[in-house]
């Protein structure tokens, strides 16, 4: 199966020497990917590289084996992205904001009233984005994410702001969107329990380098849970460092 | 939402008569990428308030020049019908318009990158360039709207007024009036456009603008000969550069043409490079 996105060691360094160095890992069509680290750990880098809010210092970005560097046109076509906290125009209401996107495609305006429906603002429509709450403009990233049929979903903390309802809906959502569509989705969160029920696939970022990349199944295994793996792994990298 | 919910909606999606989610968006929708999001940004631009109060006070210059006349100097022709528009172009192009098309680019760019609503409009499948051009278009059809409605405002508003030529010159004196006063404004949007590459505060523009403008007319006023290069010499003219000899108005021309163009691909340059 033809992987839908490829990272080769892609970095970027910041001004201040922070970053994101040698990140690797690629995507293929289903799978569901967590991004997981602490806080500056580098998992929002990381989407915004690939969203092409900014250009890396180093590596590859491969979309459908073809390069971003000439037109990252197609990949916007085909990925839809919620990169930290989604802020849409407050003066427009939700269906003029997912119009934005839509008008791109040819049955778009189709897929934005599908996505609505699928993220429960159906019935908000018609009102203006300055008046929702933050879970409402969550999910409302969610619909922009999601209008255009993208054949990925980059999401990054989606839940944030989201009530326990909320959340299990999302997770329910994302989980059929896969099982039905195919979608890959790679997202990042702090909510280790949500990314073992939803994620097939971990990449471990720590201090701005990818440590580890393992599937689920074999973390879980023997009765381990997810948690303790990742600070096993992230206390294990810290000593070594220290060693070093 | 179960997996049943939405086989349901897909359901409901296929009786209207669109294909079953089955991948990704047709590569061949041959839409116009420009097209779609000069649109975008037009809907943004006209449902704030700021445009259409530009557009009314615009609109009501004329009317209130007219009535002014009516009513405080009946029977006399010092205001003919076809200085109407002019005499309005020249009030506005000052500092009203400049104003105006700031504003405009502000909130295009300015407001949506302090805001963060700048990603959301850089995940649309368009690319940086055609963000960044069609921003300006829209922005300029905001200004040219603006000077739209205080010509047809003039049109109407001078029919009660006195005439002294024809209406062919009429007209033509008023469309040539427009272009004349869209080239200073142009400049001013490109100026703002690479300000706001730089600078985070609206306000901080603002004042660079004004502080902008008193430097190149201090160094004009203190080097004479730097003066016909510098588009503050031509800023001042516009809609009475129309007047001006040939040479001065191609000079006006050129000049404004060339920093507008400069001003315009450096803000590109630095819009496709920067990290947001």
């Amino acid at each position: 199966m033809e992987p839908i996105l490829e990272l080769q060691n892609l970095s970027k360094t910041y001004s201040n020497g922070r970053g994101m160095h040698g990140t690797t890992f690629i995507m293929k069509p289903g799978d569901v990917t967590g991004l997981l680290g602490a806080n500056g750990a580098g998992k929002s880098t990381v989407m915004k590289l690939i969203s092409g809010l900014l250009a890396p210092d180093g590596g590859t970005l491969l979309h459908r084996g073809k390069g971003t560097t000439e037109s990252i046109r197609p990949l916007l076509r085909d990925v839809g992205f919620m990169v930290e906290q989604p802020e849409a125009f407050g003066y427009l209401t939700a269906m003029e904001n997912l119009a934005q996107k839509a008008r791109f495609y040819r049955n778009g305006m189709a897929s934005a009233e599908l996505a609505l429906q699928q993220v429960g603002l159906a019935n908000h429509r018609h009102e203006k984005v300055k008046t929702f709450s933050m879970g409402m403009k969550q999910r409302l990233g969610l619909a922009f994410a999601l209008t255009g049929d993208p054949s990925l979903l980059v999401l990054d903390e989606p839940t944030n702001g989201m009530d326990i309802e909320g959340r299990t809906d999302f997770r329910e959502l994302l989980l059929a969107l896969r099982d039905n569509r195919g979608l890959a989705i790679l997202l990042s969160t702090h909510l280790v329990s949500e990314l073992e029920q939803l994620a097939d696939g971990v990449v471990v970022l720590h201090e701005g380098r990818q440590i580890a990349t393992s599937g689920m199944q074999q973390i879980l295994q023997g009765g381990n849970s997810l948690e303790q793996w990742y600070l096993d792994l992230v206390r294990g990298s810290r000593k070594n460092v220290e060693v070093a | 939402m179960d997996a049943k919910k939405v086989e349901a909606v897909s359901a409901i999606q296929l009786e209207a008569g669109r294909r079953p989610f089955t991948g990704r968006m047709d590569e061949t929708d041959n839409i116009s990428v420009l097209g779609v999001m000069v649109r975008n940004e037009w809907i943004k631009q006209g449902t704030r308030r700021k445009i259409w109060i530009f557009g009314i006070l615009s609109a009501l210059l004329p009317v209130a020049l007219a009535v002014l006349q009516g009513v405080l100097l009946p029977g006399q022709a010092i205001l003919a019908r076809e200085d109407l528009f002019l005499t309005c172009l020249r009030l506005i192009t000052p500092l009203v318009l400049p104003l105006m098309a700031a504003t405009l680019a502000l909130d295009a760019f300015t407001d949506e990158i302090g805001k963060g609503s700048i990603r959301s409009t850089l995940f649309l499948p368009a690319g940086r360039a055609t963000v960044y051009w069609a921003k300006a278009l829209s922005i300029l059809a905001g200004s040219a709207f603006a000077t739209g409605t205080m010509w047809l405002s003039s049109v109407l508003s001078g029919l009660f007024l006195p005439g002294r030529d024809s209406w062919l010159v009429w007209l033509g004196t008023g469309l040539a009036a427009t272009a004349a006063s869209l080239l200073p404004t142009t400049f001013i949007i490109a100026t703002v456009m690479v300000l706001a590459q730089f600078m985070k505060s609206a306000g901080g523009i603002l004042v660079s603008l004004v502080i902008g403008s008193l430097g190149l007319n201090l160094l004009s006023f203190l080097v004479k000969d730097l003066a016909p290069v510098l588009p503050v010499t031509w800023l001042g003219y516009g809609a009475s550069a129309m007047t001006l000899p040939p040479a001065g108005l191609l000079a006006a021309f050129a000049v404004l043409a060339a920093w507008t163009t400069l001003f315009g691909m450096a803000g590109w340059l630095r819009f496709e490079r920067r990290g947001f």
